[in-house]
């Protein structure tokens, strides 16, 4: 049920965001709780618990935060350039583009959460900092919304910070690695190849190895969590519509999973019901943009359960092994 | 020595009381000989052995189609013809000295039970045998703990087609004589290469290229000897396995860009007739992205002009044309009502709105709506995809680019095209986003499921199709010309982001700076054209993926402009590289159903090619050439490097030489736009 809102812009947003989000109609606006914190809407799933509530009540309110000060203090200007920190604008101005290519008639505002989107902390107080050479202390403010910087100024200018090392999957900040996945080559598209202790692990690895493909895993905070149930006819057909229902709700959602956890695991059935615990995709402002995957295929899909190793005996890659070609 | 010693062991452990009793001198005759097969022929001259220390992994599911064997004429059945391959290149007496020297074990995990693990890994038992994979299993369980600790890159590969380096075609075919070479740019695998063959399958290719096709054969052989199980079907095998489906005619035909796809390989072009009952529509034959296109923009602009806001215009392009991963289209998102009339009219809805000038229609394969689209055949899941992307870029190989003409070749054609050298194009590549992709995969699902009921069968289980004419396959067209259409639009709003940058940056009027279009070509598409088949006119049902069609001079369907010339075809290169405009011959539509490649085609995979290229280095060569660069990603930039691709330019010299199109004009990159 929604509530009452105080601005009916945001009313609007938040049954556009909920109809955006279910797939079938009027029915999942009930699946959800709106809050307005602020000037600012947010859709709760009715099935997360408190803590997760929380979580998502302060993220918000940090966004806010940010973005009240933002306004003031920067003025929106689309079409200025003078400086590295209006990169971050223009991604802004991409999907509300339609203010400066001229609308043709579609109704601008009915963008969804484009528009409540978090805006970067000001530039003046990142300039303050450069000029004083103090560094900003870490506030909980800041870390929220600001990513780090590579990602904010990505590789625009063309001389922009690429990093020389080149790019790897999963890099924590410690330059430590922690999922069980890599990626085979493939001349066009790419191989997702994982591994785990049991076939279950193996299925949520090649999950978060495909999210690995689209955005850095590093960059995405666990702060909610989306259900994907599916089933199939066999074991191929069930990895099949496991991975393209993540896939779809990230398409349509946004939704960028860092970790999976299936919980209900039915082989004879082939059926599977899992949770993807993550974060909505904010491309250029917070997470860095990998390449689009535009379907998985069954090309060459291999799904391995090996016999439980012996004593002396150690796998190369784990009791099962998933190998999957995604079309690119 | 170590390895096979340690295998011994390592097998009667695993085995009980039943192992290897090898004598002393034995096994060192049998080190000997190991050492010395080591060192005079590569692995691939072992005979298989059926004992092996491991057991074998269960295969629970696999889709590694058969045959997986390099090319040999001849014997049809895969295990024989995986037994005359090892035959020809071992010498017996080294096989049979194996096969007395180490006791049979028992087979209760061998390879010869399940056929289908015989295809894919029958020479498992020589792994056992390799050094390399006998020391990764004595130390390799701890790959799952050092996971943990270090970084992983790319897996490390290797460079397979190295033993065709300097070589001439005569020699590089010797490796593989099932292939047909008639002297010039055109190779052939007759009927009878695969069973059930319906026709021939050729393709196009010159020397250099050629090399890169058989790379691919050589990586997949390979990698199927070393028992690797990560792996696709070469191109060349799915332009024969292509051949063998229901209702082909013709031939299987592969452009010089031809590489390894999704059943059908990308550069595939096969005709169905449509008066065959049995002929099918194969969604993998028109591939994911729907009408995956290139529509080209002309000008009267100079390069002098721009180059003062060179920057300028490459930002505001990038500001405008939504890039990248995730949400964003230049209109913000479409309602439901709104993405029906899109997909059912196409381009006639833009016009209607007034989001594309009236003469851009006239200009556009297919007058920009294909006829016979049904909004209904696109499921709800595929409108949720793809209702917030109408009116953006992609990710990927797609761009958008500002490019001059640098030279012409056919001087009628570029003034008919309204092309001088120096003038001013864009170039805009890219299809029906996450619609597209959608319907594809519905396609496929639904198509795989009526297979059986439908009695066909197909070598490649990818190769997923059905009747055209039963409701199953005229609901795939249906949608698939649905999602032609929403490429249209989204084509056709990006012009107009485009159209209206340069009025923003310029100062002047888009009409005025003559912002006009050139054509708009599609390369992943299914059509239904009249062609001459040995003499007779047939309704053919063509699939092109990866193709392009390139009509004659004279045809019907090309508009009033290209009567004369032939259609235009636009052949985009990849990042840094120049593109192409090319037109349609008559011989293209002779022998290859009125079509010519598309691009590059890949050369590298992605992940070599992040292994191996380092995203600031390719950019600053980039910029070196004058093309100024915005990307929204850094990892593309490594991975859309131009040495991942094939060579443009060796594509379309092939195309010419082989009469199958005829250079135009080349043009050459100012600003490229990718996501």
């Amino acid at each position: 049920t929604t509530r009452q809102l105080r601005a009916s812009g945001a009313q609007k947003l938040c049954s556009l965001e909920a109809q955006r989000l279910s797939t079938s109609g009027a029915e999942r606006l009930n699946d959800f709780r709106s809050l307005t914190v602020g000037s600012l809407e947010t859709c709760i799933p009715l099935s997360c618990t408190r803590t997760e509530e929380l979580k998502i009540l302060s993220a918000a309110r940090l966004r806010l935060r940010g973005g009240a000060e933002g306004s003031k203090e920067r003025g929106l200007e689309a079409g200025k350039l003078e400086t590295k920190g209006t990169r971050s604008q223009s991604p802004k101005a991409t999907s509300p583009g339609a203010e400066e290519v001229g609308a043709g008639g579609l109704d601008t505002e009915e963008i969804g959460m484009d528009a409540t989107d978090i805006k970067p902390l000001p530039q003046r107080k990142k300039r303050k900092d450069d000029a004083s050479g103090n560094q900003q202390p870490t506030g909980v403010g800041t870390r929220c919304v600001e990513g780090p910087e590579e990602t904010r100024k990505s590789v625009v200018e063309g001389t922009g910070d690429v990093g020389a090392e080149g790019w790897h999957p999963g890099l924590t900040p410690s330059g430590t690695f922690e999922g069980k996945y890599e990626y085979l080559d493939h001349t066009a598209d790419v191989q997702f190849h994982a591994w785990g202790n049991d076939l279950k692990e193996a299925f949520e690895q090649v999950t978060v190895c495909m999210f690995s493909y689209i955005t850095e895993l590093e960059t995405v905070e666990v702060t909610a969590e989306n259900l994907v149930e599916v089933s199939g006819h066999d074991l191929e057909s069930l990895l099949y519509a496991f991975m393209d229902e993540f896939l779809f709700q990230f398409c349509v959602d946004g939704f960028v999973a860092r970790k999976v956890t299936i919980d209900t695991w039915d082989l004879e059935g082939f059926k599977i019901s899992a949770r993807g615990h993550g974060e909505k995709f904010q491309p250029r402002v917070k997470h860095p943009q990998g390449t689009e995957i535009k379907a998985i295929t069954y090309s060459a899909m291999q799904i391995l359960q090996h016999q439980p190793p012996g004593p002396e005996e150690d796998r190369e890659f784990g009791n099962a092994e998933v190998y999957v070609i995604v079309d690119i | 020595t170590e390895g096979l010693r340690g295998q011994g062991t390592e097998g009667s452990r695993g085995r009980g009381d039943q192992g290897c009793r090898m004598k002393p001198l034995a096994s060192q005759l049998l080190s000997f000989f190991f050492l010395a097969a080591l060192v005079g022929t590569s692995f691939s001259a072992h005979q298989p052995l059926s004992c092996s220390a491991i057991p074998e992994p269960k295969l629970l599911s696999s889709s590694i189609p058969q045959p997986l064997n390099p090319l040999r004429g001849g014997s049809q059945d895969t295990f024989s013809r995986t037994w005359s391959y090892l035959s020809d290149l071992t010498s017996s007496f080294k096989s049979q000295l194996f096969s007395n020297t180490i006791a049979p074990q028992p087979k209760a995990h061998s390879s010869q039970g399940n056929p289908q693990i015989n295809t894919k890994r029958g020479l498992q038992g020589l792994n056992a045998l390799s050094p390399q994979k006998a020391g990764a299993l004595r130390g390799g369980g701890k790959r799952m703990r050092k996971s943990q600790h270090s970084t992983p890159k790319p897996a490390d590969v290797k460079d397979y087609s190295k033993e065709l380096e300097g070589l001439e075609i005569e020699e590089m075919l010797k490796r593989f004589p099932a292939l047909e070479w008639n002297g010039g740019l055109h190779f052939v695998l007759r009927k009878g290469y695969v069973d059930s063959m319906n026709v021939d399958a050729s393709f196009y290719a010159n020397k250099a290229l050629l090399k890169l096709v058989l790379g691919e054969l050589l990586a997949n052989e390979a990698k199927s000897l070393e028992g690797s199980k990560g792996g696709f079907l070469p191109a060349v095998e799915q332009l024969a396995n292509v051949a063998t489906l229901p209702g082909v005619i013709h031939g299987s035909i592969g452009m010089p860009d031809i590489h390894s796809g999704y059943g059908f390989a990308i550069g595939n072009v096969a005709g169905v007739d449509l008066q065959d009952p049995d002929a099918v529509v194969s969604p993998g034959g028109v591939g994911f992205d729907i009408n995956c296109g290139v529509r080209l923009l002309r000008s009267n602009l100079k390069v002098e002009d721009l180059e003062p806001v060179k920057d300028k215009l490459a930002d505001q392009l990038f500001r405008v044309i939504p890039v990248g991963v995730g949400d964003g289209s230049v209109l913000g998102k479409a309602s439901e009502q709104e993405l029906d009339q899109i997909l059912s009219q196409g381009m006639v809805w833009a016009e209607k709105r007034g989001l594309c000038w009236p003469e851009d229609r006239s200009l556009v394969e297919e007058g920009g709506k294909f006829e016979g689209a049904d909004p209904g055949a696109v499921s709800s899941r595929a409108k949720a995809r793809g209702c917030g992307q109408c009116g953006s870029l992609g990710s990927g190989n797609h761009y958008a680019e500002v490019q001059c003409v640098d030279e012409v070749f056919d001087e009628e054609a570029a003034d008919a095209m309204g092309l001088k050298v120096g003038t001013i194009c864009i170039m805009l590549h890219s299809g029906s986003r996450g619609l597209g992709h959608q319907v594809c995969t519905d396609a496929l699902e639904s198509a795989s499921e009526v297979m059986e009921k439908q009695n066909i069968k197909v070598v490649d289980r990818q190769l997923a199709c059905c009747k055209v004419e039963s409701p199953e396959g005229q609901r795939y067209l249906a949608a698939m010309r649905a999602a032609a259409n929403f490429a249209f639009v989204n084509r056709s709003l990006m012009a107009k982001a485009v159209r209206e940058a340069f009025a923003k940056v310029f100062g002047r009027d888009a009409k005025d700076m003559g912002l006009h279009l050139v054509y708009d070509v599609s390369h992943n598409i299914a059509k239904e054209e009249e062609h001459v088949i040995e003499g007779v006119q047939k309704r053919v049902l063509v699939h092109r993926k990866g193709a392009t069609r390139a009509f004659k001079p004279g045809h019907p369907e090309l508009p009033e402009v290209y009567q004369k010339v032939g259609q235009p075809v636009l052949v985009g290169g990849s990042m840094g590289t120049c593109s192409y405009v090319l037109t349609g011959t008559d011989k293209a539509m002779e022998q290859t159903f009125g079509s010519t490649c598309h691009g590059a085609g890949r050369a590298m995979s992605r992940t070599k090619a992040l292994r191996s290229l380092d995203s600031k280095d390719v950019l600053g060569r980039v910029q070196a050439m004058g093309c100024t660069t915005r990307v929204a990603t850094k990892r593309l930039v490594a991975e859309e490097a131009p040495e991942s691709y094939k060579d443009v330019s060796e594509v379309v010299d092939t195309c010419h030489e082989a009469g199958i199109s005829r250079k135009c004009v080349r043009l050459r990159p100012l600003i490229c736009i990718k996501g």
